[in-house]
């Protein structure tokens, strides 16, 4: 018994270390002074540089804004778009319908870089280019995926029985739909939204090619600093794309389980 | 419940005027191409109250502070508003291509910065409006040579007045005083000669990297000179036989290399590291004054000193360019004199901006200018305008650098 649970701990340590160390090392990057080879640590710890540059820093300010901007109208237009398509790859049959849910992870598979180019190209001629909705167009294809596969497993799992049960009551299509569905589905939502709002906070190349730099967010800013090795910025930026990432999320997974557990 | 109803057509309607406000401002783009100003002074006539946009590699912290410190407000004091939009110049490049194939005549980037190798794909698909020159740009007439040969040619590509200089680069060493003794490795030849006597302190970045590149083209220059490889075709069997003895050279570095050669550093930035350490007595840059920014920023000390190779070392120029979809080309014309003008210049010089040498000729340089270099050169381990000018070779042609970069890496990095 005693063997197990220690068995688990080692495992649970290495997972740990695992994730967290790359972690450490950024914020370390962020707050570090006088960090020199053969040292494992930094010389001194100066979180003044961090939170200097987070109030002075306008760009930093201003690209977090771009950031929720985007992330914002992404998961909206992500959520009407996979929720009808999940509903219909849950619960209804049609021709074609297991081609259909393979395509749906098509935009993960092409290449990005062959996809992107060849969006901006029609984006351009459409004069969508460098506008909002241009923009979290292209942030909605790659969130799709995740989305519709997060839903799609939900409803699976819930099965359409209480659909049918309401409707056979005589609950009207909308009132099964608003006080059946959608209720039984907010875990697949409270995924879908979660994810979608990672993929479109990661999103780079394509924010800046479609958005032609006018929407600068933080991957925008941070990836020219990690290529000309100016990591110190790089990890600044770094940090606070893990706090405005990782805060919401907790807020929302918390607020959703206590909600859930009062009902 | 009624009121939940109502939470989610409020969603579905904000999201139909979300998919409006997309659509409405998603501008109309203007049949007509936007044409170059025929004088300057036209140009600021049409540029006020305009936005100019700066599209470029924005990983240079110092530079970026420049164009927001220094140059944005002195386009506010013409009229213009200055936007910087940091984009690598690869998709910059894709994106004017888009532009081109779809016949759009106006798209979004006023100014580039571009050079060598993009530069001459740029010119083949003809995407950089001209001619920009001293006809247009003050500034270019009144400080620069037309008979500068990095006016007159990029990397060896003809630049038909597509592109104006803005910022001079190039390379140089820096050593470390005490562990080269104060004995510098000026040659090939004298380089090779330390390595063996000390194995593992020295190594270069790995090409396709920008300046680990330029330091295998500088040991091509040394081993069988610049005019060589000039001459040479630009296939891989003719540059193949011309840079043999270069190869031949490297390969006889390699085992005194750190790490026995097995290994190179993948960025500049990881092998100034190394330097700072001591755990290899040399690095380089293509920033004359390299020793003195990162002497400011603590990274180097006062161990650190430039030094070029006595035959020289290659330099070049940083450029601007208008692609032809400019919407606004007064606006641009005024941003690209801005750049230029002494001022800017002067400030640029400023180890907070980067400490860039001006692309001016020898000649025409402000003297206070000129003063400033050698006194950095004093107390900060650089080098003088004398120096740097009279060490300086041209590039070769961005043609030719891939070419000898997949040489390099077929009969050096795998040679065995």
């Amino acid at each position: 018994m005693s063997r197990k649970v220690i068995q688990r701990s080692i495992i649970i340590i290495i997972f740990a270390l695992l994730i967290l160390m790359p972690l450490a090392v950024i914020v370390f990057l962020s707050v570090g002074q006088q960090w020199h080879y053969p040292r494992l640590f930094p010389g001194s710890l100066d979180w003044g540089y961090y939170f200097r540059q987070l109030t002075t820093n306008v760009e930093l300010l201003s690209s977090l804004r771009a950031s929720l901007l985007l992330a914002g109208g992404t998961i909206i237009l992500t959520l009407v778009i996979a929720y009808p398509t999940a509903i219909a790859l849950a619960y209804y049959t049609f021709p074609g319908k297991r081609l259909f849910s393979v395509c749906v992870y098509l935009p993960l598979i092409v290449p990005g870089i062959a996809l992107l180019t060849n969006i901006d190209f029609m984006m351009i001629k459409y004069s969508l280019t460098g506008t909002f909705f241009g923009v979290i167009c292209v942030h909605t294809l790659f969130c799709l995926p995740y989305a519709v596969k997060l839903l799609v497993d939900n409803l699976v799992l819930l099965k359409n029985r209480y659909e049918v049960t309401g409707r056979n009551l005589g609950a009207s299509p909308w009132q099964t739909f608003f006080k059946i569905t959608l209720p039984l589905s907010k875990p697949g939502l409270q995924g879908a939204l979660m994810m979608t709002y990672i993929v479109s906070m990661t999103q780079y190349l394509a924010t800046l090619m479609v958005g032609n730099g006018n929407y600068l967010t933080l991957s925008v800013r941070m990836f020219p600093f990690t290529q000309e090795g100016k990591y110190q910025i790089a990890a600044v930026y770094g940090v606070t794309f893990m706090l405005v990432t990782l805060v919401p999320l907790f807020i929302l997974d918390s607020l959703l389980n206590r909600q859930r557990k009062r009902g | 419940m009624k009121k939940r109803k109502f939470l989610y057509l409020g969603l579905l309607l904000s999201l139909c005027l979300l998919v409006l406000w997309g659509c409405g401002s998603s501008k109309k783009a203007a049949d007509t191409a936007d044409k170059l100003p025929t004088s300057y002074s036209q140009a600021l006539k049409d540029a006020k109250g305009k936005t100019v946009t700066y599209y470029g590699y924005g990983g240079s912290d110092t530079q970026n502070k420049w164009l927001d410190e220094v140059v944005a407000p002195m386009m506010k004091a013409k009229g213009v508003t200055l936007k910087r939009v940091p984009m690598d110049i690869d998709t910059i490049l894709n994106k004017l291509t888009n532009e081109k194939e779809a016949n759009k005549t106006s798209g979004n980037m006023d100014v580039l910065w571009i050079n060598g190798e993009n530069f001459y794909n740029a010119k083949k698909l003809n995407l950089l409006d001209g001619p920009v020159d001293g006809k247009i740009i003050p500034n270019m007439a009144k400080y620069i040579n037309s008979s500068d040969l990095d006016v007159k040619k990029d990397m060896n590509v003809a630049i038909d007045h597509l592109e104006v200089p803005y910022g001079n680069a190039q390379f140089v060493f820096v050593g470390s005083q005490s562990m080269f003794n104060g004995d510098y490795p000026t040659s090939a030849e004298k380089m090779l000669t330390w390595a063996k006597a000390n194995p593992g302190k020295l190594t270069y970045v790995a090409p396709p990297d920008f300046t680990g590149s330029a330091f295998v083209r500088n040991i091509i220059y040394e081993t069988v000179g610049y005019k060589a490889l000039n001459d040479a075709p630009a296939t891989k069997a003719g540059i193949y036989k011309v840079i043999k003895p270069s190869l031949d050279y490297l390969n006889e570095l390699k085992p005194y290399l750190w790490s026995e050669g097995k290994t190179y550093p993948k960025t500049t930035a990881q092998m100034d590291k190394m330097f700072a350490d001591h755990q290899i007595a040399m690095t380089f840059s293509y920033n004359q004054m390299y020793a003195a920014t990162q002497k400011k920023a603590g990274v180097f000390t006062d161990d650190a000193q430039t030094f070029v190779f006595d035959k020289g070392t290659i330099g070049n120029y940083n450029y601007l360019a208008i692609p032809k979809t400019a919407p606004d080309k007064a606006a641009a014309v005024v941003l690209i004199n801005t750049m230029l003008s002494q001022k800017a210049q002067t400030e640029r010089l400023k180890l907070k901006y980067g400490a860039v040498v001006p692309p001016y000729s020898a000649a025409k340089m402000p003297s206070a200018m000129t003063e400033k270099i050698n006194a950095t050169a004093e107390t900060d381990h650089t080098l003088t305008t004398q120096t740097l000018a009279d060490k300086r070779l041209p590039e070769v042609s961005g043609k030719k650098i891939p070419i000898i970069e997949s040489l390099w890496k077929e009969y050096v990095l795998n040679a065995d």
